[in-house]
């Protein structure tokens, strides 16, 4: 009888304190003062969120007074979106995301960003043409704009004015072709102490989705179809563009192999004046700022057979589709890449900010920094292009790692690239899985 | 899933704990009465083990069940749970990368776990010599095992770096070498002129985790220590009566006397080499060309960075299938050469 109304008992104990410990934590929608909160989640480092906290975020809510922002940060990019997962899948998800073109891909294809195209046509404050189209480019998928970009840059080549000097080769310009790009990068390759190993390179030709692209289409090549239903990496120009791009290292050893960095990152090489040329975005500048001892510029990226052409990296920020307050979140998400968001950006340094009026402006252009030509990388949006990715895009990013023997020099190019086109080609005919 | 291997000790511990109390339950119920006193004790008992059973409930029954669910459906954490039945291990039955990481697992085990238990019972002999300073020497051999995996792993990418590394700059050391193409006469050569380019080369990049693999030989060769010491001095005693060599005595007495420790030694070494992850998630990612990708750094790829969570489940529960058979073959195999005293 007592063993029963123990048992009783306990249960009794029992199943409030365990449903407490179960129940979904819910975010409270409104704060004391009936403000709606929205949270919006981002991986700013310490001295960005100050940035935040002490000029954007005070600044929009005197404007917005019935809004109130939350920030949520990973602080850093390691472990970004493992928290953003968690925070979904625990049901707490935020209001606004801040994505990257790395890491947006993957949550387009999962479909759980809002399109804003019924946001935009509702809002008559809002003008679409105040942005780069190329860049809002890099944020549509499937017909639907999944958000708005913040921060921008095009790549572009930055090349050690003295080191062109010193060797007697003209610096890069309008002409340049591949065959002007390749004799430079020759000249430029050298063994400055005699000991049979190579001590300064003309190029460095780094195995990054970011670049390659951009000398595929150069030879006129692509690697989707705009339907994204084919991969075209086979195609005979692609092989050429992208053969030209690996052979710099393999072939011509005007670029460095794996080994021959040193365990030194391309821009670190470019700093300790061990590449004369890289291609880079303007995101560099803030690694640059911390010490160049030479003269530097930049330069558009050399003509390739078929066209000039590059790519971008950006920011930007997404609304997640279980927000509860679109019109709110898109309030802040257009405050975030407008005047003031694009003015923040400038502050921290960041590239170039999406919004057209303050990236074209004089406040960015003639920073401390800037080299002469800095508005290369402003000119380079003309032919600049968003690389492509497939609904499957686990898939794709796995066969990427195919070329990494073509690389290394193991295996031939264009084997590499008919193998790539082809794993590609089953996952985008298959399941997503 | 891994947590149940790793937790096997644990497991064990919980039903020694669960085991006493519940004998002392049972003895006392045979006994018919129970007195009041008796009754508060047993009480206190299972509240005792109570917060370990609860965090055991919360922290490793339930995600292996999870997880065992999870084998089952296809999950990106972002959209809702759907169940595709053996889907996963179908797919998993022709992902080349599955197949080309458990090769990569295998090719390590079997050179890594000969390696370290070699090596761990070599320097456990050498280090259970009376001679003066022992202590700092023992001292010294285990200190790898304790420091941060981390910190050894970016130690030994540098070590291994193909130009600037300590390994290469040793290797191409110049050496008086004998030359003997036009006549006898001495020349200086760099020992090896062209050294392995070890992380970088898909060829090189597992032996040279396997030679890292050494670092950590400090654990076992503890274990193989405190063995070592557990042998009664008088056994070597007879053995010297009885004419035996020094081959004979460390054969016939100390390799018996120490089987089960050499055989703990064993089945953790087999866990431990099929677990492997930190290394190549820290140095090489898996590359080049997959060459180190192991069996759980893929695993661990799905999961945290393809976010394919019933993909994963399932890698690890197949992991845990392989493991498991290895071991109960180890248990059944010990049973001929294993001897307790």
């Amino acid at each position: 009888m007592k063993r029963v109304l123990t048992l009783v008992i306990s249960v009794i104990v029992a199943v409030p304190v365990v449903s407490w410990v179960m129940k979904p934590k819910v975010r409270p929608e409104y704060d004391e003062h009936g403000r709606v909160i929205i949270e919006w989640y981002n991986y700013a480092t310490p001295e960005f969120l100050d940035l935040y906290q002490k000029y954007l975020i005070p600044e929009f809510e005197r404007t917005h007074p019935h809004i109130k922002i939350r920030l949520n940060s990973s602080l850093g990019d390691t472990g970004y979106d493992a928290k953003l997962l968690t925070l979904i899948a625990g049901k707490i998800p935020p209001d606004l995301v801040h994505v990257t073109q790395q890491n947006f891909p993957f949550y387009a294809v999962k479909d759980i960003l809002l399109d804003l195209t019924p946001l935009i046509k509702s809002d008559r404050e809002f003008h679409i043409n105040d942005y780069f189209e190329r860049v809002l480019e890099g944020m549509r998928y499937q017909g639907k704009l999944l958000g708005l970009p913040s921060d921008f840059s095009t790549i572009a080549l930055v090349y050690n004015k003295d080191m062109f000097d010193k060797y007697g080769v003209p610096y890069p310009d309008e002409t340049w072709d591949w065959n002007k790009f390749l004799w430079a990068a020759k000249k430029l390759t050298r063994d400055t102490d005699g000991d049979g190993v190579i001590d300064q390179f003309g190029f460095v030709n780094i195995n990054s989705y970011n670049r390659w692209p951009a000398w595929v289409w150069m030879a006129g090549g692509d690697i989707l179809t705009a339907d994204m239903k084919k991969c075209l990496m086979d195609d005979p120009r692609s092989i050429r563009g992208m053969k030209f791009y690996v052979n710099l290292s393999i072939k011509e050893h005007v670029a460095p192999t794996a080994t021959q960095t040193l365990g030194q990152s391309f821009e670190e090489m470019f700093m300790a004046e061990r590449a004369a040329m890289i291609a880079d975005s303007r995101y560099a500048y803030k690694v640059f700022s911390k010490g160049m001892n030479f003269r530097w510029d930049v330069a558009h990226m050399p003509k390739g057979p078929a066209c000039r052409a590059t790519t971008f990296i950006w920011g930007g920020n997404c609304i997640l589709k279980s927000t509860k307050h679109p019109k709110e979140a898109w309030e802040f998400l257009k405050f975030l890449s407008g005047y003031e968001g694009a003015i923040l950006n400038v502050k921290a340094g960041n590239a170039f900010p999406a919004y057209k009026k303050v990236a074209m402006s004089d406040i960015v252009l003639k920073s401390s920094i800037s080299p002469p030509n800095d508005k290369v990388f402003l000119e380079a949006i003309s032919y600049g292009r968003q690389a492509p990715f497939p609904p499957q895009y686990t898939e794709f990013s796995q066969a990427m790692t195919k070329f990494e023997g073509a690389f290394l020099g193991l295996e031939p190019v264009d084997v590499v690239c008919r193998r790539f086109a082809q794993e590609v080609n089953a996952a985008v005919s298959g399941e997503v899985w | 899933m891994l947590l149940l291997v790793v937790k096997y000790g644990e497991a064990r511990r919980l039903r020694e704990h669960i085991g006493i109390a519940w004998r002392r339950f049972e003895v006392q119920r045979m006994r018919q009465r129970m007195s009041r006193r008796q009754r508060a004790e047993a009480f206190s008992g299972f509240l005792f083990i109570l917060p370990w059973v609860i965090g055991f409930l919360v922290f490793t029954a339930g995600p292996v069940i999870a997880s065992l669910t999870l084998s089952f459906c296809k999950w990106d954490i972002l959209t809702p749970v759907k169940f595709v039945g053996f889907g996963n291990y179908a797919k998993m039955a022709q992902d080349p990368l599955v197949r080309k990481s458990l090769l990569n697992t295998l090719y390590y085990a079997a050179f890594a776990i000969p390696l370290g238990m070699c090596g761990a019972l070599g320097t456990a002999l050498l280090l259970n010599q009376k001679l003066s300073g022992m202590r700092l020497f023992r001292t010294l051999f285990y200190v790898p095992s304790v420091t941060s995996g981390v910190a050894t792993y970016l130690l030994w990418s540098w070590i291994f770096n193909p130009e600037l590394g300590l390994l290469n700059r040793a290797l191409r050391h110049q050496v008086w070498w004998l030359d003997f193409s036009k006549g006898i006469h001495w020349k200086i050569v760099p020992l090896v002129a062209n050294p392995p380019k070890w992380l970088a080369d898909p060829n090189w990049a597992m032996p040279a985790l396997i030679i890292m693999s050494l670092w950590g030989v400090g654990g076992g060769m503890l274990i193989y220590l405190a063995g070592l010491q557990g042998i009664p001095e008088e056994l070597y005693e007879a053995a010297i009566l009885d004419g035996a060599n020094n081959v004979q005595k460390f054969r016939y007495v100390t390799i018996p006397m120490l089987s089960p420790t050499i055989f703990f030694n064993l089945i953790m070494s087999i866990i431990g080499a099929f677990q492997v992850f930190g290394a190549a998630f820290i140095m090489t990612g898996g590359g080049p060309m997959n060459a180190t990708l192991f069996y759980v750094l893929y695993l661990f790829q799905n999961a945290f960075m393809y976010f394919r969570m019933g993909y994963a489940s399932a890698m690890a529960w197949v992991l845990f299938i392989i493991i498991l058979t290895l071991t109960l073959i180890q248990f059944r195999l010990s049973r001929k050469w294993v001897h307790y005293q």
